[in-house]
């Protein structure tokens, strides 16, 4: 994979971090190879790469399950009764290898709550169905 | 009473614009405040914004915008910087977005102002990474911006954040955006003397840049004459939980917050009642029914022992256990500590841990308010600081959901 085009583009764009976010978009996670280019592009230690790569919590260095679904789980969320949700999704997919189902913090979308990313598209006033039916067309 | 009604300056174009369009901006009168700034003496800009607006920051803290600029502008340096903060990351608020997604050029526009008034020419806005239409939104109009003349010799910058509440804080804000873990740093030295990469800087919330604007144009004495005069204008209030009419509404300080729920918010869902709220944000402490009848300002809200924080106003009927509701404030902040300081990582662990397996014993709640005490004294930040106000407030005032088992868990 061609790091240094990736970093070199995204850079010109944004900061640091939308570099990383970049990185993780094309490889599907942010891969030591990845880190150690932008050590180099930013003259940096690795170490301190790995570190802001697993301080955020839309950064990911291993490689994660083929769908992700997170239930925002903060305050408004919860009002909303998005703690029943997630157990009900957790128990329907914990048997499956290609689902990962988890609690995310604020998205900033409170007045829609529940609000759950499905592969990091967002479903407002999302149910079980809505969800369920997300995970169906991209395949599962 | 008189019923509160919606009053913009900062979503004055929302709804009137397509806010991928700066032609639209432009015959909307927009820029046009900028060429008036340009023309001013930039000490006489900053007065206008400091001393006779009284523009207080809208991102929480209240604090002096003119303040801030002053000492950018005073600090002697080759290069300054203008940040703008729009990692809106407070749960319960979501009115930096509204401002963003309808109309983006103000912002750019108040930040331009900003970075005149104090000889910066860089000008970054950090957003939130979940906020990705935001950010595509303001790339654009930094762009068309720039092609139109306006940006003249600065250089707008558009910056994702990767998911951290901690970045909010204005001195973390600065560490993420030079691609560092996010932590707080020791004040001071204040940003405004030593800011991002070390030089000076203005760190404002998306909120305050995009008052400027309006101020420069109708004059500061305009501005003064809204809302309640020790914190004028306007703000943006985020309404969420169980009301109606969830949204953001823009009204004059002076407003008061039982009206703003109930006319605005159109009250909560048939058939409820109003079992309490919590305003200000997850750190904060939660209001009785009977608390409402107040002044969203600054200072009432402070003097009635509450908080305005970043204006978001939760509602909860008497369907919820606030047992339950703070065990996911304390995981909200177990998981967004930094890591930092030890009272925090380690207490807000803790403090999770605890309510998880709370049975409502004098043993538990001594721990915790010793938890409590030792956090407020010892951690480095707001967030350790204020992480078990949510708890202490709900109960002392529900003490009935915090029985332990009987309760509804």
């Amino acid at each position: 994979m061609d790091y240094r085009k990736i970093i070199k583009e995204m850079s010109a764009e944004g900061g640091m971090l939308d570099v990383l976010k970049a990185l993780q978009e094309a490889e599907g996670y942010l891969s030591e190879d990845a880190m150690r280019a932008v050590a180099s592009a930013y003259s940096r230690p690795v170490s301190e790469i790995y570190e802001t790569a697993t301080f955020y919590s839309m950064l990911k260095v291993q490689r994660a399950a083929k769908h992700e679904v997170q239930v925002c789980g903060s305050t408004c969320c919860d009002a909303r009764e998005s703690a029943g949700l997630l157990a009900k999704l957790k128990s329907r997919y914990d048997k499956n290898p290609n689902v990962s189902i988890g609690r995310c913090e604020c998205l900033g979308r409170c007045d829609t709550a529940p609000n759950v990313l499905v592969d990091g598209e967002l479903i407002f006033h999302a149910t079980m169905e809505d969800v369920v039916n997300a995970l169906e067309k991209a395949g599962e | 009473m008189i019923m509160a009604e919606e009053f913009r300056i900062t979503l004055r174009n929302a709804g009137k614009i397509n806010p991928e369009s700066i032609e639209d901006y432009i015959r909307m009168g927009g820029y046009e405040s900028l060429k008036k700034a340009r023309t001013m003496e930039q000490t006489v800009l900053i007065q206008e914004v400091e001393e006779a607006s009284k523009l207080r920051g809208r991102g929480g803290a209240g604090f002096s915008t003119g303040f801030k600029w002053r000492g950018a502008y005073g600090t002697r340096s080759d290069v300054k910087y203008v940040v703008c903060n729009a990692d809106e990351g407070e749960p319960g608020t979501f009115k930096d977005r509204a401002i963003i997604e309808n109309d983006p050029h103000t912002l750019i526009e108040g930040t331009l102002i900003c970075a005149y008034a104090i000889g910066a020419k860089d000008v970054y806005i950090y957003v939130r990474g979940e906020y990705t239409r935001c950010i595509e939104l303001l790339r654009k109009a930094a762009k068309d911006a720039a092609n139109q003349g306006f940006t003249e010799d600065v250089q707008i910058h558009v910056v994702g954040g990767a998911g951290s509440y901690v970045c909010g804080e204005e001195t973390t804000l600065l560490d993420s955006l030079e691609g560092k873990r996010g932590e707080p740093r020791l004040k001071p030295p204040f940003p405004t003397v030593a800011g991002f990469n070390g030089k000076p800087t203005v760190v404002n919330n998306v909120e305050t840049f995009s008052a400027v604007p309006v101020i420069v144009e109708k004059g500061a004495q305009w501005f003064g004459s809204i809302g309640a005069p020790s914190y004028p204008g306007t703000k943006l209030m985020s309404l969420a939980g169980d009301i109606k009419h969830r949204g953001v509404y823009e009204v004059p300080t002076d407003a008061n917050l039982l009206d703003i729920i109930n006319t605005l918010g159109g009250g909560v869902n048939d058939g409820h009642q109003i079992k309490c709220v919590q305003m200000g944000g997850g750190s904060c402490g939660f209001l009785l029914p009977d608390q409402l009848d107040i002044s969203i300002d600054f200072d009432s809200m402070r003097a009635a022992g509450a908080s305005l924080g970043s204006g978001s106003v939760l509602v909860l009927d008497e369907t919820h256990n606030l047992l339950d509701f703070c065990r996911g404030i304390a995981h909200f902040f177990a998981h967004e500590s930094c890591g930092k300081c030890a009272p925090c990582r380690e207490e807000t662990a803790r403090i999770e841990e605890i309510l998880s397996n709370y049975q409502g014993t004098d043993a538990e709640n001594e721990l915790l308010e010793s938890l409590g005490a030792v956090m407020s004294d010892a951690c480095f930040c707001p967030l350790g600081q204020g992480a078990l106000n949510p708890f202490l407030s709900a109960r002392k005032l529900f003490p009935e959901d915090f029985k332990g088992k009987e309760a509804n868990i």
